[in-house]
């Protein structure tokens, strides 16, 4: 299995609408959503994830596609794409509430 | 229709189980659709002070705001104490406990102005703090007011190589009063402790000590519908069934009714199923996108200041991932 200290490796398939990827260094804190993203992709069949050893800090994520047209790696840079624009729409939606809050506070 | 909407939308809460869990087929939640989320996503602060604040989120995957609880807890770096070098300790408690009570004192200085250090090198002024802390108890007393108490006040900060310049006076490292100065140790006539401490950059998922929360949390809004009238002593148990505030009782042609004031005090102990007659009076459920986050602070950073580096930590995470997939591509 190659790229073992890399963040993203791959388990080795000839197949590439249906990968296994090896997020090094990640937990339930980024699998949980990152599936219910991918999952909610209308070209993805099955996308899940599993910590393969507790004492290990990392997770495979498997992404099947629904035709061989679509690439799984092209889901999973969708759904981190998709993450990472919630986040900064949480964020800014955040600073709003916060500006709101403090607003009505102060009179 | 609204009850199909409701139902859709809320987890019942009954006796023994709770029913209507699965969210639907992925494909099905909006609240995983970016445009969706766009539009309806909303966040209202309910309180803010300076070491807590309550805000609830609607319109937003569960997975979504448990990462957000599980990065302020094991994510969020701060600065601790993880190496101490004891010069002298007669006090009563062990040089190890010593060292492990200061270790879980919050350190009150902003993470973000050091890095993290490298196994194997020397602390410098960039990924260190060092503290110094002496104090001898005057020997020959006998009273109690001769002893003295060791505390987080006893620190005394000392600054690394061009640390001096990078404080305003004032706002200097120091460690977090909790209401009043944290007691280390009690040192009686004659004793002493001496000793070096030095701050190290890590977080939660390191070890404990480095969490800059003193927890933070998140429930489902609750819902409470009240299927039918309550009155007179019923109404007043049912009251005592639900956190104080929840249910309250008014009064209604000379007789006592209960109705729902705040539900989201509630904390859906299910205790309204002890009592047979006011079983099936209530119909509970907790919203499947709608929450209620509390982050209390250490004293490190303010709880806003946590929320948002939370968020950009997770960013941080996308980013570098989508970078790490692009080199990828480009290698295969």
């Amino acid at each position: 299995m190659e790229g073992a200290e890399r963040k993203i490796a791959k388990v080795p398939s000839s197949d590439d609408s249906c990968v296994t990827f090896i997020l090094n260094d990640e937990t339930h804190t980024i699998g949980q959503p990152l599936h219910m993203l991918i999952n909610n992709q209308p070209e993805v069949e099955f996308a899940g994830y599993s910590v393969p050893h507790i004492l290990e800090k990392k997770i495979n994520f498997r992404i099947q596609t629904k035709s061989q047209d679509h690439l799984a790696v092209d889901s999973l840079r969708q759904g981190l794409s998709d993450f990472e624009r919630f986040w900064r729409h949480a964020d800014a939606t955040f600073d709003n509430a916060v500006q709101r809050f403090s607003n009505s506070t102060t009179h | 229709m609204e009850h199909f909407d409701r139902l859709k939308s809320r987890i019942i809460v009954e006796e023994h189980s709770l029913t209507n869990v699965t969210t639907g087929h992925p494909e099905e939640r909006n609240v995983l659709k970016l445009d969706f989320f766009k539009k309806n996503f909303k966040i209202n602060v309910l309180s803010l002070d300076e070491s807590r604040i309550v805000f609830e989120l609607i319109n937003i995957e569960f997975s979504f705001v448990n990462a957000l609880r599980r990065v302020l807890l094991s994510e969020v770096p701060t600065m601790a104490f993880d190496r101490i070098v004891i010069l002298n300790n007669t006090s009563v408690l062990q040089d190890e406990i010593l060292a492990q009570r200061i270790g879980l004192c919050p350190v009150k200085v902003d993470p973000d102005l050091f890095t993290e250090r490298t196994e194997g090198t020397e602390p410098s002024e960039k990924d260190a703090l060092e503290f110094k802390l002496h104090i001898k108890c005057e020997k020959g007393g006998k009273r109690e007011s001769d002893r003295r108490d060791v505390t987080t006040a006893d620190f005394v900060w000392v600054p690394l190589g061009d640390q001096a310049n990078m404080f305003v006076e004032g706002e200097e490292p120091c460690l977090v009063d909790v209401e009043s100065p944290i007691v280390l140790t009690k040192l009686l006539p004659g004793q002493e402790v001496d000793l070096i401490a030095q701050c190290f950059k890590s977080n939660g998922g390191d070890h404990a000590k480095f969490q800059p929360v003193a927890t933070a949390w998140y429930k489902p809004l609750p819902q409470i519908v009240l299927k039918r009238r309550i009155a007179g002593e019923a109404a007043r148990r049912l009251q005592s069934c639900f956190s104080p505030g929840v249910i309250d009782i008014h009064v209604e042609n000379g007789e006592e009714v209960a109705r729902v004031a705040n539900p989201r005090l509630d904390t859906i102990s299910r205790n309204v199923f002890k009592y047979d007659d006011l079983s099936d009076s209530v119909e509970l459920s907790m919203a499947k996108d709608h929450f209620i986050f509390t982050v209390e602070s250490t004293g490190i950073l303010s709880p806003m200041d946590l929320v948002k580096r939370a968020i950009r930590i997770l960013i941080t995470k996308a980013q570098r991932m989508l970078h790490e997939l692009n080199k990828f591509e480009d290698a295969s």
